[in-house]
């Protein structure tokens, strides 16, 4: 349309300011959304200096029993929500990690594994991508955080997570007199409308900052052991630093026997299997 | 684009065309009883929603039908759902009006009351959905910009604001004409809100010039927005890796679909509205017959998308994409699909292809079927994705009494306002009419 | 607009650049990425020992406390048991310690029996009242009896208490799904009270029905023992073949699982010997020369065995049970294990053990508990009226209780069963009970006085406890945490109540508490100085007793099965009940967290669930997660239906330990108790756990 067959008081001196914003706007805007595109979207491995620590997890199936031992832990490290059947019958009892039934089909036949199964603490976690709030994020070790007090309950990272390991809480956990006392303090109490995670139970990693600070020593392999692997009696969980070579799970997340669940997504998890033989 | 000189006569004659008659009396009128007592029964079922969301508020969402896996049900639905017939106005005024088809003047105006109407229903039924909806605001303080929440928030807050602007510059002239040629009984707050709202338009050939450019740039931004409004409404779910949900269709299948249930609620709207204000002069077979080749057509669009969707998914034949598939096809979700496909393709394409019956029970019918259909099929993706997750186990949902509850009061809430709407605005845009007339 | 590129340009193209780059920045670092709170500074945190005593196991633990509250429960590090790990129970305890419903002080009751009306009355008066009732019966002492399912030194303090009354009348409750098959064997006393299987050194365990993962003791050890049979030896992976009506735990982590009618495994092992036998896979010299019977049982097996009979009575392909026999005939070392069910089964099964030469590999334990003496006492050596498993019917029977009054401790039969109504009515017959429970449970409701002991964590412990092979400790702990309420322990209890009895009682038990009898016990081990750090000694290596005594000889041609009369009667489908580990024993429903382990497979928590094979389903017309009936010859309970594909398409599996009417909230009305239908046999007085006939209705 040309400005000049209108009667209206719109002047070419106008329409170059406009353009000229457009323009301005165009270049502000152009490094802003590549920057984040690349950020953000794009696959990569995120770039992992090599004195970082980078906390991950190995699972024996082999030495596994699925007994369960660590689902309570979790469950009293954490103060998970207690439950009860109406909430079962609907799928809603929280447990960070849980035994699922995976029947793997082989040409012998199908074979049920029982996987005990916390957040697998993707490098490239397609729950963080999708939070409007960026209330889910990946810290510098790795652990996939959440943060209550900003979450405002979408459930879009529930549903984007391909392991079906975050966990809305669909009302306020009942914690009745004197149960409320058993908490641990050094972890927050879930709220109706939030979604929470498996965090590798990062307040002992905290816990376990502080002490060596307070030693005035390094963090040491062994100081920082999530409550699964601790109370795991087949001793089928390892835990470390992924990043140095030396540690055992470093060792073990390079046997043959290793893999990863849904490994084809490339969200890198940092919790590998050994499968039975 | 060419210059449109209106005769300049029509604003001078002192009394009402034919057609000024019959849009304006009725907002002259007083209400009849029937019409009340419609009004009050979608109130009453407006507020048991609305009564349903307190409790919910109060108790959280453990009161719906939702857990694991299935973490979205019946409230994004209805949110879609909403976004898809506000998608009537918009479409169709857009549209046609980019391409000046004539025969979209007699329901432009009513196709942008329902998208008016429709955006508020759509956008709480986010707010309803979430777990902590008080903090709604988080996502402007704490915006993450790679979320497609965040762009869908973006792309319906620019939505609500341009078909608002639009269906308000579109009803000006109109305005103007309430103020000068409705009856004086009218209560003076109408009077006053006329005379305010219609910014002094008097008809002059400078106002009908910018009123032509400003319509012709809001139809261009609109037409951009209806495609950027639902294909990310798609995205939300098409960027996610979930079965089912995890395809680039999904944004144009959106779009697709939206068109068609704005199109059928159009024609369903638009013949109680004929038959009502007894505008069959202005609304005539031809306009209808249009109306119905142009649903006919997105019709069979819809049918495409979802044969090419199916199609693909079968053919890759990927077991997790096959699990979701077929507990739509022969599974637990076999109703929802079922009806889907009938209620969004069969029914409409043969009513619609062979006229069975008269045209206006053709569009009556299949709009109907249609918007139940689309319903469905929003179900359809959104919920047996959520029952099938990648991570080895098989959920259930069906939705609780609350959310009938939510979702029955939010479709009265949406006719009543549109009927509130049809009280105070004129339903047919009679510049419009006029002006194609000639 | 001027033509060119002015430097004015220049700059504002700069600036808005740099603006670009740094918003995202400023927005993505300060504004989108979440800070780290700090934690709550931590005043006063510390670890204390206490043992649990969800099991004969006595785990010791490490209680978590953070001033001074307990908030925190893990494995004692370094203990040579449970090596800082935890089963899921012991995991719970805290729940149990918190558990709202707890009693919170003596009750006595005030309505009829079973009314529910209690009235509270102090620990004075309610030694008084036990004390006088005990002293009406003086002069008949065998009309005293106790129940002790208490673990650890309590219980042989109870022990002592009865015996120092001088009743026989003491009664230590089994759980036969955790033991092994020790009916199959005699030694110079009897049936042996313990016995070990050496699974280090076998190469191939057979497991006939024995959910072994889930059902024996010690937990902890047992999940420990299979991951170093599979990874613990450099080049040595222990292989496990399992038979059972469904893909349980142990199912699903052998290598291989081979579906059978519940109840039928004896069958299936005569079957398997059958094969050894025909195939000459035994071993010859051995068997024939050292097995008492083995030519009658040869003849037996080889007329009536064929391996075609597993097809008719167990619901096995024959060429599976022929590579079962050819998998144990290739290895040296194989292992056949099964539970302690029926007589039949436990010798069936461990037939093959004796055929392939291999029961060297079971040993006999040490029963460390029964020689544990507290002092030189006088033992009464008279046994107790009647034998705990035919408990309910003698006292039925008789026309007037032969006990008057009864103490019972730690033990639950009203619930557990078997034929729990079969106890109610027999406890009902009982002029005076007393029950020390910390809950309200099925039995303390039939009570007349109830007593509620602290927990675990609030009382002293100790107690000898033996590990898988045999090695013997002694665990001690001091109580972690200050009592929440008004609780007494049963020995604390039993030994006030000596005291006061004076004469020979009080000579017998002359300690005035239970820790002072502790600590004389922890002095005999050296451990008397370190008792209250708690801690734990090694008592004795394990003893491999030659006693110990299989033989072939009692093996009948049959375990009489119903299998086809209960076809007849209606009940076509067979029952097997599970035994989850979170409530093993019949316990710990009332803990929320236990209550979300039962069923990983099925997918089911907080519910009574009755799997049945998808195929059984549609033929019956039951849908998934329906609700249903399960009824059997002994009564009906109600369960949700799940399908469950890996199992035998004639059975309906149901988990053992829901369905309480009493323990609190997180347990009562929840579920059903599969007990309620299983049938006593009349001739052992054991439960048909596995193989009863059922059927299933909506």
């Amino acid at each position: 349309m040309s400005n000049h067959e209108k009667g209206v008081s719109l002047t070419d001196n106008h329409s170059t300011t406009r353009r000229g914003f457009f323009k301005g706007a165009a270049v502000f805007l152009l490094p802003f959304v590549f920057r984040r595109a690349r950020a953000e979207v794009a696959p990569r491995k995120r770039e992992v200096k090599s004195g970082t620590r980078l906390w991950g997890m190995v699972i024996d199936l082999d030495r596994c029993t699925a007994c369960q031992s660590c689902v309570i832990a979790c469950s009293v490290e954490n103060n998970q929500m207690l439950g009860n059947p109406q909430e079962a019958a609907m799928g809603r009892v929280i447990r960070w990690i849980r035994v699922q039934p995976v029947v793997k089909e082989s040409a012998g036949g199908s074979r049920q594994s029982l996987m005990p199964m916390p957040c697998m603490q993707c490098e490239d976690p397609p729950c963080i991508k999708v939070c409007p709030t960026a209330a889910t994020f990946l810290d510098p070790e790795g652990i996939v955080g959440q943060v209550y007090p900003r979450c405002i309950g979408c459930r879009y990272c529930v549903n984007s997570c391909p392991y079906t390991a975050k966990f809305f809480n669909w009302e306020t956990p009942s914690w009745p007199k004197p149960m409320a006392e058993a908490q641990n303090p050094d972890v927050s109490p879930r709220y109706k409308g939030i979604v929470e995670k498996c965090l590798f139970c990062h307040q002992r990693l905290q816990r376990a900052k502080e002490k060596a600070a307070f030693e005035k020593r390094a963090l040491a392999e062994g100081d920082y052991i999530p409550a699964c692997v601790l109370a795991c009696p087949a001793k089928a969980i390892a835990f470390g630093d992924l990043n140095d070579p030396g540690s055992e799970v470093s060792r073990l997340s390079q046997s043959p026997r290793a893999y990863r669940l849904l490994d084809e997504l490339g969200t890198e998890p940092k919790v590998s299997y050994l499968r039975e033989e | 684009m060419s210059q449109i000189i209106m005769d300049a006569s029509v604003m001078e004659k002192p009394e009402r065309s034919k057609l000024e008659h019959t849009v304006l009396k009725p907002l002259e009128r007083l209400p009849t009883k029937g019409q009340n007592v419609l009004l009050a029964f979608l109130a009453l079922v407006f507020l048991i929603g609305l009564g349903a969301w307190a409790r919910q508020l109060a108790l959280g969402l453990a009161v719906t039908g939702l857990g694991v896996p299935v973490f979205w049900g019946v409230y994004i639905v209805n949110f879609i759902f909403f976004i898809g017939i506000s998608h009537a106005g918009t479409l169709l005024s857009a549209i046609l009006r980019i391409v000046k088809a004539d025969w979209r003047a007699p329901f432009t105006r009513l196709a942008e009351m329902i998208t008016i109407t429709s955006i508020p229903f759509a956008a709480t039924c986010v707010i309803v959905d979430m777990g902590r909806p008080e903090r709604f605001l988080n996502v402007i303080l704490y915006p993450h910009f790679t979320s497609p929440i965040l762009w869908d928030v973006c792309c319906i807050t620019t939505y609500i604001i341009t078909s608002s602007l639009y269906f308000y510059t579109a009803l000006i002239p109109d305005l103007a004409l309430c103020r000068d040629r409705l009856e004086p009984h009218i209560s003076s707050w109408r009077k006053e809100f006329y005379q305010l709202s219609s910014l002094g338009w008097t008809g002059t050939d400078v106002q009908k010039r910018v009123h032509h450019n400003i319509m012709t740039i809001l139809s261009i931004v609109l037409l951009a927005l209806v495609i950027s409004v639902h294909t990310n409404v798609g995205f939300v779910f098409g960027m996610t890796i979930k079965p089912g949900w995890h395809t680039a269709v999904i944004g144009p299948y959106f779009v697709i679909g939206a068109a068609l249930q704005g199109l059928g609620i159009l024609g369903l709207i638009a013949i109680f509205v004929r038959w009502f204000f007894r505008l069959h002069t202005w609304i005539t077979e031809k306009h209808l017959d249009s109306l119905r080749q142009f649903t006919l057509a997105l019709t069979c669009f819809w049918g495409y998308f979802t044969g090419v969707e199916i199609l693909t998914t079968f053919y890759g034949h990927a077991p997790a994409e096959m699990q979701v598939l077929w507990s739509k096809i022969s599974g637990p979700f076999w109703w929802s699909f079922w009806g889907m496909i009938l209620g969004c393709f069969v029914i409409p394409f043969f009513l619609m292809a062979f006229r069975p019956v008269r045209l206006s029970r053709v569009l009556v019918l299949s709009g109907l079927s249609i918007n139940i259909g689309m319903w469905l099929e929003r179900y359809t993706i959104v919920v047996p994705s959520g029952a099938n997750p990648l991570a080895y186990f098989v959920g259930h949902y069906f939705p609780s009494l609350t959310e009938w509850a939510i979702t029955a009061g939010w479709v009265a809430g949406f006719f009543m306002l549109l009927l509130l709407f049809m009280r105070i605005f004129p339903v047919v845009t009679v510049w419009e009419v006029e002006e194609v007339g000639h | 607009m001027k033509e060119g590129f002015t430097r004015r340009d220049f700059f504002k193209i700069g600036a808005l650049i740099g603006a670009g780059y740094a918003l995202p920045r400023v927005i993505g670092d300060e504004i989108c990425k979440p800070k780290e709170d700090g934690l709550p500074p931590l005043n006063a945190e510390s670890f204390v020992p206490t043992i649990c005593r969800q099991c004969p196991a006595l785990c010791l633990q490490k209680i978590r406390l953070v001033s001074g509250k307990p908030v925190g429960v893990e494995g004692m590090p370094g203990h040579p048991l449970n090596q800082g790990a935890l089963c899921s129970k012991g995991l719970a305890v805290l729940q149990e310690f918190y558990h709202p419903d707890r009693l919170t002080g003596p009750l006595k009751r005030r309505g009829p029996r079973g009314s529910g009306d209690w009235e509270k009355i102090s620990w004075p008066a309610a030694a008084n009242l036990v004390r006088s009732q005990m002293v009406s019966v003086e002069r008949n002492p065998g009309a005293f009896g106790i129940f002790s399912g208490s673990f650890g030194l309590q219980g042989k303090v109870m022990e002592k208490f009865a015996r120092a009354f001088g009743t026989p009348n003491f009664w230590r409750p089994h759980w036969e799904p955790s033991e092994p098959p020790l009916d199959a064997f005699r030694n110079p006393r009897g049936v042996p009270e313990k016995i070990s299987y050496d699974f280090n050194s076998a190469d191939l365990i057979v497991s006939f029905g024995w959910d072994w993962l889930q059902q024996m003791d010690s937990p902890v050890e047992v999940q420990r023992l299979f991951s170093e049979l599979r990874r613990g030896r450099q080049g040595h992976r222990t292989r496990f073949l399992h038979l059972e009506s469904q893909l349980s735990i142990s199912a699903a982590k052998s290598d291989e699982w081979f579906p059978i009618l519940p109840g039928r495994e004896g069958v299936a092992a005569l079957c398997v010997a059958h094969v050894l036998i025909s195939e000459g896979l035994y071993d010859k010299g051995l068997s024939e020369r050292r097995v008492k019977g083995f030519d009658s049982f040869k003849r037996m097996v080889l007329k009536e065995y064929p391996p075609d009979r597993a097809e008719k009575d167990c619901g096995m392909r024959a060429e599976d049970i022929r590579r079962i026999a050819r998998a144990m005939g290739s290895v040296k070392r194989s292992l056949a294990i099964t539970w302690r069910s029926s007589l039949f089964n436990q010798e069936a099964v461990n037939s093959l053990n004796l055929l392939t030469d291999n029961s060297d590999l079971i040993h006999e334990i040490r029963d460390f508990n029964g020689a544990f003496s507290l002092s030189k006492a006088t033992h009464s050596e008279k046994t107790p009226l009647a034998d705990i498993k035919k408990w309910p019917k003698f006292f039925l029977n008789a026309s007037r209780s032969p006990i008057e009054v009864l103490l019972i401790d730690g033990f639950n039969p009203a619930f557990t069963g078997p034929d729990p109504s079969a106890w109610k009515e027999a406890l009902g017959k009982i002029p005076f009970i007393a029950s020390f429970s910390p809950f309200m449970d099925e039995t303390s409701s039939l009570a007349d006085l109830i007593l509620p002991p602290p927990v675990s964590i609030e009382s002293w412990q100790g107690g000898v406890a033996e590990s898988l092979d045999g090695t013997a400790f002694f665990n001690f702990a001091p109580p972690a945490v200050q009592p929440l309420h008004d609780t007494k322990d049963a020995a604390d209890f039993a030994l006030g109540i000596a005291r006061a009895m004076g004469g020979r009682m009080a000579s017998l038990l002359p300690w005035g508490s239970f820790e002072e009898a502790l600590r004389g016990v922890a002095k005999g081990y050296g451990a008397g100085k370190d008792l209250k750090k708690g801690g734990w000694r090694k008592i004795a290596p394990p003893v491999h007793g030659a006693s110990l005594q299989a033989s072939l000889e009692n093996l009948k041609t049959s375990d009489g099965g119903d299998l086809f009369e209960a076809d007849k009667s209606g009940y076509p489908l067979k029952l097997c009940v599970q035994f989850p580990l979170c409530f093993s024993r019949g316990e710990g429903a009332h803990l929320p967290y236990l209550q979300s382990l039962p069923g990983p497979q099925i997918g089911e928590q907080w519910e009574t669930w009755a799997a049945i094979h998808p195929q059984t389903a549609s033929r019956l017309g039951i849908e998934d997660r329906q609700m249903v009936w399960v009824s059997s010859s002994s009564g009906r309970i109600r369960a949700r239906a799940r399908l469950y594909e890996k199992m035998d398409t004639h059975t309906v599996s149901i988990p053992f330990g829901l369905g309480h009417s009493e323990m609190g909230r997180w347990a009562a009305g929840v579920g059903s108790n599969p007990a309620e239908i299983v049938a006593i046999e009349a001739s052992s007085g054991k439960p048909r756990w596995q193989g009863q006939g059922v059927n299933i209705h909506v």
